[in-house]
Parts: structure tokens; sequence; C-alpha cells
């Protein structure tokens, strides 16, 4: 997963948020990228994927926001059962 | 204004523009917010200045000002010409904007009361009003009322002869009303969420639609949602009001018809469209009883005005005909472009061409893209209705860069069982992909429900501009939705 798109909350209290990806997204298997895949949307508590980081990258990347003028210095992330709830199939 | 305007224009054409206009343009807002009982913010901001486009050698140039003098103006003028023939160097092609276009006209919104002369006592006295009313409501935490109004001076002159002369006012109003519990909050709104409901109109559409006399109303919902149970998964029938149906055809009709997007220029930010040019006259975006217009002349509507800023009219074009699509909102350039690959496209721009202010380039913007009235009472529909969930203004959204994936929430939502509104659920979510969606709607309400909503938030383009658009709905049902996501 490469770029989120037009992530907004569903629930604040909850930490519920919901958005696409877009830009690239891809199957991992096995150790290995092994096909491009379409554009997937996910539903999702960001405290409760946070809380299922499994490993962080060494490398950080400086991202601009899409919106507003702020950046982000993150590194990639892997997480556990991240919930994705929706696909775009054509 | 004249001596100014023919300045950047003779300016700009001696520097070797083929073609230049110019926007002188004054920009008044007043905003006033109450809340809890007390008056937070009062503003009034005036911002002015003018921007001059041009073309040359082939290619855009734009720049800006906001001290409008003759020795400005030139400077400007040739500026934007000097941007132009820097942008030359990578042009892919020229630019054509096709037929010209040439009017001299004078247009102001019609208005009764022109708001900007109603004192500030009287209006701040409509949200105390509203405030009091919804507080009075056991359980309410927060309660904020705001009243905004917009007056937009703007004259267009371009070197094809043209000089329009504008007025538009805005009046805009909201309130919403929130109420807590433990590990909860809810909120509702009165007459649209995202803070308030705008129309190009006077004063008098602050009495239309009544805040005071729904505060309680809605104050009262927001604490009956606290205690509510959580919107059920499943698929079913749902029907939307009008408020969320004006944001579901804003996000999944009117962006992906905004034919520069289609062509990619607004790929790096908000994305592109599903909406090709191939698809034009024969793609099934709805079922029949989907049409939708754009249009610029609706009275009241936030999309309304008199000439873009391209200077050309407000019109009227089809966009969705018995569920084809047939139409794109569409620029003189882009309508050129498009006439040349497809000759039943029109030659001239429809008119949708508008700039956040005087140091913006117009882009398309959405002027009021509407879904048109079908034969039935909101009554009638829920009694027709076996199994569902009747949704209400919205409360989150989502969509993807193609506009084809969308998530929305609602604040409030009731199940339907057997032709009757049953529970008030809350945290209700729908999803769907856009033509599979529409192409499941199987009634649109009448004329009686229906209404032209504002959006006065529509961000789009890079730098960052923001546009006024309206949409008019009525309530309408649609089959085999998801609703209740990820709850």
């Amino acid at each position: 997963m490469t770029r989120f798109h037009y992530t907004n909350p569903v629930h604040p209290v909850k930490t519920i948020l919901t958005g696409m990806t877009r830009d690239g997204t891809f199957l991992i298997e096995n150790g290995r990228i092994t096909r491009p895949l379409k554009n997937l949307r996910f539903t999702q508590s960001i405290l409760e994927a946070f809380s299922r980081v499994e490993m962080l990258g060494r490398d950080l990347k400086l991202i601009k926001q899409d919106w507003g003028n702020f950046a982000t210095f993150a590194p990639a992330a892997i997480i556990h059962g991240f919930r994705f709830t929706g696909v775009t199939e054509f | 204004m004249r001596e100014f305007a023919d300045r950047a224009l003779n300016t700009a054409q001696s520097k070797g523009a083929t073609y230049a206009d110019i926007r002188i343009v004054r920009r008044e807002t007043q905003n006033i917010t109450v809340k809890n009982g007390v008056v937070q913010t009062l503003s009034l901001d005036s911002d002015f200045g003018f921007g001059v486009r041009v073309i040359a050698e082939g290619a855009w140039g734009f720049a800006s000002s906001n001290r409008l003098t003759l020795e400005e103006i030139d400077r400007v003028s040739a500026q934007a010409v000097t941007i132009a023939k820097a942008s030359a160097l990578m042009k892919l092609a020229d630019v054509d904007l096709g037929p010209s276009e040439v009017h001299v006209d004078v247009y102001r919104t019609p208005v009764e009361i022109d708001p900007f002369t109603v004192s500030l006592e009287e209006k701040r006295d409509v949200l105390l009003a509203a405030d009091k009313e919804a507080r009075a409501v056991d359980g309410v935490a927060v309660a904020q009322g705001t009243l905004g109004f917009q007056r937009e001076t703007k004259t267009f002159a371009s070197s094809e002869g043209s000089f329009i002369e504008q007025t538009m006012i805005e009046t805009g109003l909201g309130l919403t009303v929130r109420a807590v519990s433990e590990g909860e909050m809810q909120q509702r709104s009165y007459p649209n969420s995202f803070g308030r409901h705008q129309g190009t109109a006077g004063y008098e559409f602050i009495a239309q639609w009544d805040l005071p006399g729904n505060a309680r109303r809605i104050a009262e919902e927001a604490v009956a949602l606290l205690s509510a149970p959580s919107c059920p998964s499943k698929v079913t029938s749902l029907i939307l009001d009008g408020p969320q149906l004006a944001l579901q055809v804003h996000e999944s009709c009117g962006h992906p018809i905004e034919l520069d997007r289609v062509y990619g220029t607004e790929a790096a930010f908000a994305g592109t469209s599903f909406l090709t040019p191939e698809k034009l006259g024969t793609y099934r975006y709805g079922s029949d009883v989907v049409n939708m217009v754009s249009d610029a002349v609706t009275p009241t509507g936030l999309g309304t005005y008199g000439y873009d800023d391209e200077g050309v009219p407000g019109q009227h074009t089809d966009i969705v005909k018995d569920g084809i699509f047939v139409g794109y909102l569409t620029s003189r350039e882009t309508a050129t472009r498009l006439h040349k690959t497809h000759p039943d496209a029109p030659e001239r721009s429809n008119g949708a061409m508008r700039a956040d202010g005087w140091n913006r380039i117009p882009i398309i913007r959405m002027n009021n893209v509407s879904l048109m009235a079908g034969e039935w009472t909101l009554d009638d529909l829920i009694a027709d209705t076996e199994d569902g969930m009747y949704m209400l203004t919205n409360k989150s959204w989502s969509i993807d860069d193609k506009r084809l994936n969308f998530q929305f929430g609602t604040e409030l939502a009731y199940e339907i069982k057997n032709g009757k509104l049953g529970r008030m659920v809350k945290n209700a979510t729908y999803t769907g992909i856009t033509p599979l969606f529409w192409g499941g709607c199987d009634a649109v309400c009448n004329a009686d429900h229906w209404h032209v909503w504002g959006t006065p938030n529509c961000g789009k383009g890079q730098p960052g501009q923001t546009a006024h658009t309206g949409h008019g709905t009525a309530p309408a049902r649609f089959r085999n939705v998801r609703v209740g996501v990820g709850g």
C-alpha cells in the first residue's frame, strides 16, 4: 500500500477512519510483490491499527500532506490484520 | 473599471498575447457564530484585486495583484505574457478556445433584502434564539449556530470584446447540536451539516429556513441518538434525504463530469474520473429514473450566476438523461477539445469555469449539479418499502480517485419495516460503486420535496481553491445497498 486517498473520520471518538488506496496497491506473497491490485477501501480504528504494528522500516520519508501546509516524516510499517472493507472491481 | 480593463488588454496584446482577459474582483464576507449562548465569531472581511489571464505563443499565462493602478496593471499584464511564453516551451499543443464569446451585460443576484443592510443585532438575535431553544433540551452539551453572508462584485473584460459586471449575493445559515455520553458523541445539524446551508439569496433566506423553529427538534434527536442502537450491517433498500443526496450527487456525479479532471489536470491532487469521453452518450450511469442536470440559472442555487469566469453565459445542460451519461461540465478549451473527437458534443463551453477570487486561475467547477424530481411523495416511498433504512444529513464522506468507490456516514437514520419508520439508529454508514448504486435507484420524490442545497466548501486545484456549489435533490430510494460498514 503506497498511498491512502480521501481519508476521513467515520467515528471520531472511536478514531475510526475510512479511505481508499491509490497510486499503486500490490499483493505480497512469500516475501515478494507478486501482482498489482485494484483499489481497496479500509474502515479501521487508527489507534487499534497502531497497536498492531509488527515492524517499522529503518528509512524515514518526508511526505507532504494533500490538504494543508505540513509534512510528515514516517517510515514504512507492517500492520497485522488491517481492516479492508471494500474493493473497486473495475 | 473600463479604463483599467482596457489598459490590461492593450498591454497584454502589445506584449504578444493573442488572447487576454481581466477579472477585477471585490469579495466581502460577514460571519457570525454563537456557541452555547456566547458570540464566538464576528468577522467582516473585504478582499480586492485583479487577475490577468493571457494566451501567448499558444500557452496560458496568469498573474495577479491587489493594487489596482494603471502602472501595476502594466506590470502584471506583462508578467502574465512572460509566464505564457515560458509555459510555451513545454506545451504539448496550442490552446484552442474555439468560437469567440462576446457579451456585454450586467447581472445581479435577485434579492428581497440585501443582507449587508440588516443590523448585527438582528442577526445575533436569530442565533441566540436558536441557541436557547436547543439548550433547553436536557443532555445537550454544545449548540453552535452560524450565519454567513457574501457579496462579490466582478468585472470581466476580454480581448474578444466582452465586458460583464456582476454582483452575486449569498446568504447562509446553520445550527449544529452535540450531545455527549461515556464513549459516545452524537450530533444533529439543520438545515445541513458542515457549517451551513447557503444560497444566492438575500436576508429573506434566514426567515425561510427558520433556525429557532427547528432547534429543539434536532436537539432532541441528538440526545436520543446517544442511547439508540448502532446501524445494523446488511444489504438492504436505502432512502436518502435531500441534504445527504446532495453530497452523494456532488461526489459521485459532480466531480467526475468536470472535463478538465477527465483530461488529467487534477490527477496529481484529487484524481481523475471514470466518466471517460468514449462513454459519452452511451454509458449507463443510472436507472431510467435518474436524470441529472448542471445549471447556473436555478433561483437561490449556490452555483447560480450570470456568467462564468471566461465570460460564458450561465446555462442548463443535461448530464444524465433517463440513466444515460450525456454531458460534461466544460470550459472553452476543454469543450473545443472534446468537440474535435466527439462532433456530437457541443462546440461551445457550457460556462462552468470559476476562480476562487482574483488571485487564482479559473478551473472547471460545479454550478448547480442536480438530481431532477420524480413522481413519489416521501410518505408513499416509505410505505412502499418493506425492509430498509432511511438516512439523513451527512456526517462523513470518502470517495476514490476515479469517483467510483464511495462510503458515507449520516447523522441520523431510521429502520424501515413493513412500510413504516421503525427504530432510530446511530453511526449509520453506507457504501457502494457509483454506477451500480445509481443503477439501483428505483424512485425519486416529487418537486414538492425538491430543494437546491448549498455546498460552500468544495476543494479543488493546486494551489487550492474553494468553490460554492449547489445541488438540487429530492429524497430517493436505492435497492441492494450495503449499510453498516465496519462499525
